[in-house]
């Protein structure tokens, strides 16, 4: 019986290609934007993925590091330091601004560290150091090479003109981009000196990041503090937010792009081989049987678009960040599980169609000519 | 001692529609048919013999009467439990073939048994003997649309003895055959009855089968014209004639015999024995 399912199904070549190039393209849809909008979550939380620290410790009310401000005396630092369970405090001033350089506006995030604890800073270097001077500035290598920069050159920020001492990777991105200044710099810039917007705070061996948080906001009333995976989380959810709407709308039409391109393959199919099933019936098969037919069906052309669909996605994915540099797509291995188990659920109920048809199919057909 | 009854029915109607548009298709047919028997069904068109047919092979319910197929009461069963019967117990041979147009010869005869449950090697083996059988062991691997007429009926023939039925139930065989090929399918009915001792009902206009059945029953607005027609085959010159319309009749040896004419009787009567 699948035998027969599946050589007939393969019997029309065109429809086959239609219905599986069709169900690939929904995947593809699908799984770029779930990949963008991964690669932008992974682009935005690069710096806390990269910076060490077992706990980040922030303005009270402030729970995550984007679309929040933070700012707090840095005396606090000194405090904190001198707890038994802390090895090293971080202290770093964030702020979003614009860099304008060669006519073009980047939109980034400034951080400013303090280049003597070099590990609150850049994690890599494509050029230069990371110690940055009062007056340097470090910008991302696509920045500089888009611009015509390099290592030596001046850009103005804020009024200031700062010199660029190193280029950094892995700091560039669609959503934003990561500028790094000397600590005392960004404060003087912002106005705000003796003024911390965060602190990360590398805990002795055999420390519980979670204890201490709850120890620190208990001894000081006006900080907050997350641990690094909580911290991470939490973004996560934020940017997940931003753009699950987005997600959403975008999936739904895939989703049934699929839906129709599955139920309407299979429908046809049924309706040409109305007659076959009708001699099927007539020489003794049940209706379970022809049901089991154009599920087959369905589900065959579900599969063989989810496996195309996953190769196009890779590729696709791969020339849209050749051609779009600022953009990282990532394509989750969980996240084709998922849509594949939906594209297959799609596939189900889309041959319900063809399902009703087939049953109404009288085998009396089989007599006539 | 005569063969055992397949098919039996009893007072069977069918009528479609409903009031005064209602038309009676299968009128009070009552009917036995045994085992090796070959019936063949005539009848102008629209005289019922297909609703016949279909109402005889479980495709159809009647609307009075009832069938027995090998002793199961087949108009009693509900919907579910007739494609079982159908396909343990019946064979069908269409007029135009049938046959699923993905599927090679072999794949063809081997599908029923996949409906049976009953697909193993060993009836594999069965499938590919049957179609050698029937002359196509070089077109096993062939899609219908490259074999001829005849040898798609033949193809057709073997899906409808794979699951070893009782009853093959054929609707104009021959009609889209040329004469050759139709004469060939007419001779493998006509084995398949005598030698395998299957029950062969024929549905069709070809007067030529006449020459292969043992009976012929005549339908007229879904009625059975009295009796039916009793074939007898003439011992001299072969030829099968209503035993009816006979023009001459001999006992030999406590059998009685029929001729087509006076001289073939002459002829018999000289010499009985070397007749037979």
């Amino acid at each position: 019986m699948f035998s027969y399912a599946l050589k007939s199904f393969l019997q029309d070549k065109t429809k086959l290609f239609i219905a599986v190039i069709g169900i690939a393209f929904s995947l593809v849809l699908i799984l770029l934007i779930y990949g963008i909008f991964k690669g932008t979550e992974e682009q935005v939380l690069a710096y806390i993925k990269n910076t060490r620290g077992d706990l980040w410790v922030m303005q009270k009310g402030v729970s995550t590091m984007h679309m929040s401000s933070s700012a707090f005396p840095e005396f606090y630092a000194a405090q904190i330091k001198k707890e038994k369970e802390v090895k090293e405090v971080y202290k770093i001033v964030y702020l979003n601004n614009v860099l304008k350089v060669g006519g073009k506006k980047y939109f980034a995030y400034f951080l400013g560290f303090e280049p003597a604890k070099k590990t609150s800073g850049p994690w890599k270097m494509a050029e230069g150091d990371k110690n940055v001077g009062l007056n340097e500035i470090i910008i991302d290598k696509k920045i500089a090479r888009e611009s015509k920069l390099k290592i030596g050159d001046s850009v103005k920020f804020m009024g200031q003109s700062l010199e660029i001492s190193g280029l950094s990777e892995e700091t560039y991105s669609l959503a934003s981009s990561y500028i790094f200044l000397n600590y005392r710099k960004l404060q003087e810039l912002f106005k705000a000196e003796k003024i911390a917007s965060y602190m990360i705070v590398d805990l002795r061996e055999g420390q519980n990041p979670r204890e201490f948080a709850k120890k620190i906001k208990q001894k000081y009333p006006d900080l907050n503090a997350i641990s690094k995976p909580k911290l991470m989380d939490s973004e996560g959810k934020m940017i997940r937010r931003m753009g699950i709407e987005t997600i959403r709308v975008l999936s739904v039409i895939a989703y049934i792009i699929g839906f129709l391109v599955i139920a309407f393959t299979v429908y046809t199919l049924a309706v040409e081989r109305t007659r076959e099933f009708g001699i099927i019936k007539a020489i003794g098969a049940r209706n379970t049987g022809l049901y089991a037919i154009v599920l087959f069906q369905s589900l065959t052309s579900a599969i063989f678009g989810l496996i195309i669909g996953v190769f196009l996605s890779y590729g696709g994915a791969y020339l849209i960040e050749r051609i779009a540099s600022e953009l990282l797509i990532i394509i989750a291995p969980s996240t084709i599980v998922r849509i594949s188990v939906a594209i297959v659920l799609i596939s189900i109920f889309s041959a319900s169609i063809p399902v009703y048809k087939v049953s109404k199919v009288d085998p009396l057909i089989a007599f006539r000519e | 001692m005569k063969n055992s009854i397949v098919v039996e029915a009893n007072e069977l109607s069918k009528i479609f529609g409903e009031g005064h548009l209602a038309v009676r298709a299968v009128d009070r047919v009552n009917l036995k048919i045994h085992e090796g028997e070959i019936i063949l069904i005539m009848g102008p068109s629209g005289s019922g013999k297909t609703t016949l047919l279909s109402i005889l092979g479980a495709l159809l319910k009647p609307t009075d009467g009832k069938v027995e197929i090998n002793g199961i009461e087949i108009t009693k069963l509900n919907e579910g439990k007739l494609p079982g019967i159908r396909v343990n117990n019946i064979g069908f041979i269409f007029q135009s073939f049938n046959l699923l147009s993905s599927a090679s010869a072999l794949e063809n005869v081997v599908f029923p048994l996949s409906l049976s449950g009953k697909k193993s090697s060993a009836n594999r083996k069965r499938a590919r003997k049957l179609l050698e059988d029937l002359g196509l062991g070089n077109r096993l691997n062939y899609l219908p649309k490259n074999l001829s007429g005849g040898e798609k009926q033949r193809v057709s023939i073997a899906r409808a003895l794979i699951n070893d039925p009782r009853l093959i139930l054929a609707d104009e065989p021959t009609a889209n055959l040329d004469s050759k090929s139709g004469h060939e399918v007419m001779m493998l009915l006509h084995d398949i009855a005598k030698k395998q001792k299957k029950t062969v009902v024929i549905v069709s206009h070809d007067m030529r089968i006449m020459d292969i059945a043992d009976r012929v029953l005549q339908l007229e607005d879904g009625r059975l014209v009295e009796g039916g027609i009793f074939l007898v085959e003439d011992p001299v010159c072969g030829m099968r004639i209503p035993k009816e319309k006979a023009i001459a009749k001999s006992v030999f040896e406590g059998k009685t015999y029929y001729f087509c004419s006076k001289t073939c009787q002459e002829k018999f009567k000289k010499n009985p024995q070397i007749f037979f």
